[in-house]
């Protein structure tokens, strides 16, 4: 179960990334996030709450909202 | 009262926060932020049991009369006083078990904070301090109230400081020492993730902490987001962090160090010369130890401690260091279990001591600079030094006296079956290491007040105290 857990969430959440832009560099953002991984279900709970909107963008419901991106390629 | 206090330089990055230094005494000025999180600290229930315990530096609120000490005054809201440290030091000179201990240490207080609702504002391995083999949290400021909803910042400083140190040398066999002396800052997630391979993944840890926060960092580096209140508003619970602390305390109780013996590491059963040679040593050592108290001693070149121990009992404090990690690991392991808490074990090679480093080389001190020892014992090392790492005869005495300490040394012939091993493959360049010539460089700056040549007739006792 929870590595499963862990699968979900680090799966949900590399492939939700924004278009990067380039604004000044945040290294501790990614390591932020990933507590939400290793939080076990409680942490998937909240990446999904943090990304329901552009998921519903993704499976096509919701309105088309600005900030949903064209392309869901991660960064590296 | 109007004593001179003296800045520590090298505390500066906590704007809220400044160590000084008078008569002897830690002092740190705290600015009214910081003195609000103090005001909450020390109303905890953890805070007193944590100093009782030895896990946390005793501190104390200063009397407000420290204030109207010139250089304090009109700077700060309160000044804390800080029972002093015997002999700092540094995570790149902790044997594995150290660096373990202190990480578990970290986490533990976290553990506690986290319950009351407070937390550590940063996870630097540079704010655990030693008291013998006893671990002691020193930076006292670094606990501040936990805002709810948001994140545990110092995860990322927790893995880079301690975590994959103790990664690479549990999973690679591959010192972290180097490393921590070569970057303050600790392993980069990134490089971290380039030394593990595809079979690593499996090891604990290694997926989660490694890979995934690799590639997060990369991922989320240029984000737009404000992270920190995303995740408040989506409903971050300090449960999360307890979760994840949890984790890697099952995972650092894990990690071990596991490795062949090194080749001086079983001095204590090879030594080398008879058992009589032995007890002379030891006697020797014994009687210097004893003829007055000592304050601080160090052991240069201790392996298994043995010598550490017999002096120990006479002096306020033993620094013992030795190059061979593993005889430091061991030593430690073996004091730890004994509690402790008058002999330092550290990881320090007298040809390559651990310099100043940090902003203007004031950060981290070098060795000679965090306190000059009364005694020095260097026993079964000159010819390591001098025919193992090329150094001068003359310069290694030198040395030794710039110390201004006294000295008992072992001067090992080149006959000695233990020299005969280092010299075996190389060309014989070291004129200047005999018996004569090292006797007049030790009387140029030591007073020798005692010469006991050992039954083998390889190896000479020397006892001198500094001359002025």
């Amino acid at each position: 179960m929870k590595p499963l857990t862990i699968f979900v969430s680090a799966l949900v959440l590399l492939h939700l990334v924004p278009t990067p832009s380039y604004a000044y560099l945040d290294p501790g953002a990614g390591s932020m996030l990933l507590q939400l991984v290793l939080g076990g279900v409680a942490g998937l709970v909240v990446i999904l709450k943090l990304y329901w909107h552009r998921l519903l963008a993704m499976i096509g419901i919701g309105k088309g909202k600005k900030d949903t991106t064209k392309s869901d390629t991660p960064n590296a | 009262m109007m004593t001179l206090s003296r800045v520590e330089a090298g505390s500066f990055r906590d704007r809220h926060s400044r160590v000084f230094y008078r008569s002897g005494t830690v002092f740190r000025g705290l600015s009214e932020e910081a003195l609000t999180d103090w005001n909450t600290l020390s109303s905890t229930r953890f805070f007193p049991r944590l100093m009782a315990e030895g896990k946390l530096v005793r501190t104390e609120q200063a009397a407000p009369a420290e204030l109207l000490n010139p250089m304090i005054a009109g700077e700060w809201a309160a000044v804390l006083t800080h029972q002093t440290i015997p002999f700092i030091s540094y995570p790149y000179e902790w044997s594995f078990c150290m660096l373990k201990d202190a990480a578990l240490l970290h986490l533990e207080l976290l553990d506690a904070a986290l319950a009351e609702d407070m937390i550590l504002k940063d996870a630097s391995a540079y704010n655990v301090q030693w008291i013998g083999t006893s671990p002691t949290f020193i930076d006292i400021p670094s606990f501040e109230t936990l805002i709810p909803g948001t994140p545990w910042v110092g995860y990322r400083q927790f893995c880079q400081l301690f975590l994959y140190p103790l990664l690479l040398q549990a999973y690679k066999d591959v010192p972290f020492q180097p490393w921590l002396r070569g970057s303050l800052e600790g392993i980069e997630p990134e490089h971290c993730n380039n030394f593990i391979s595809t079979r690593d993944l499996l090891r604990p840890g290694v997926l989660t902490h490694v890979y995934l926060q690799a590639k997060f960092q990369r991922t989320y580096s240029k984000t737009k987001r404000k992270v920190k209140s995303d995740l408040m508003a989506a409903g971050f619970t300090k449960n999360l962090i307890q979760t994840n602390l949890k984790r890697l305390e099952k995972l650092i109780n894990t990690l071990t160090w596991t490795r062949s013996k090194s080749q001086w590491s079983d001095y204590a059963d090879e030594h080398g010369y008879g058992d009589a040679d032995h007890e002379m040593k030891q006697t020797f050592v014994r009687e210097v130890a004893m003829s007055r108290p000592w304050g601080l001693v160090w052991d240069l070149g201790c392996n298994t401690g043995m010598f550490s121990r017999i002096v120990a009992e006479h002096a306020r404090y033993v620094v013992a260091m030795d190059a061979d990690h593993l005889a430091i690991e061991r030593f430690y392991n073996a004091l730890k279990t004994e509690r402790n808490r008058t002999i330092l074990p550290l990881i320090n090679n007298i040809a390559d001591a651990s310099p100043n480093l940090g902003w203007r080389g004031l950060e981290r001190k070098s060795l000679t600079e965090r306190g000059r020892p009364e005694l020095t014992l260097c026993l079964a090392l000159i010819h390591h030094i001098v025919l193992s790492a090329n150094i001068p005869l003359k310069e290694f005495t030198d040395w030794l006296a710039s110390l201004g300490t006294n000295l008992i040394i072992e001067f090992v012939t080149k006959q000695d079956p233990m020299v005969e091993v280092l010299l075996r493959n190389k060309a014989d360049q070291y004129a200047d290491y005999e018996v004569g010539y090292f006797e007049e460089c030790l009387a140029e700056s030591f007073a020798v007040s005692r010469r006991l040549p050992l039954r083998s007739g390889t190896r000479i006792l020397y006892y001198g105290t500094a001359k002025l």
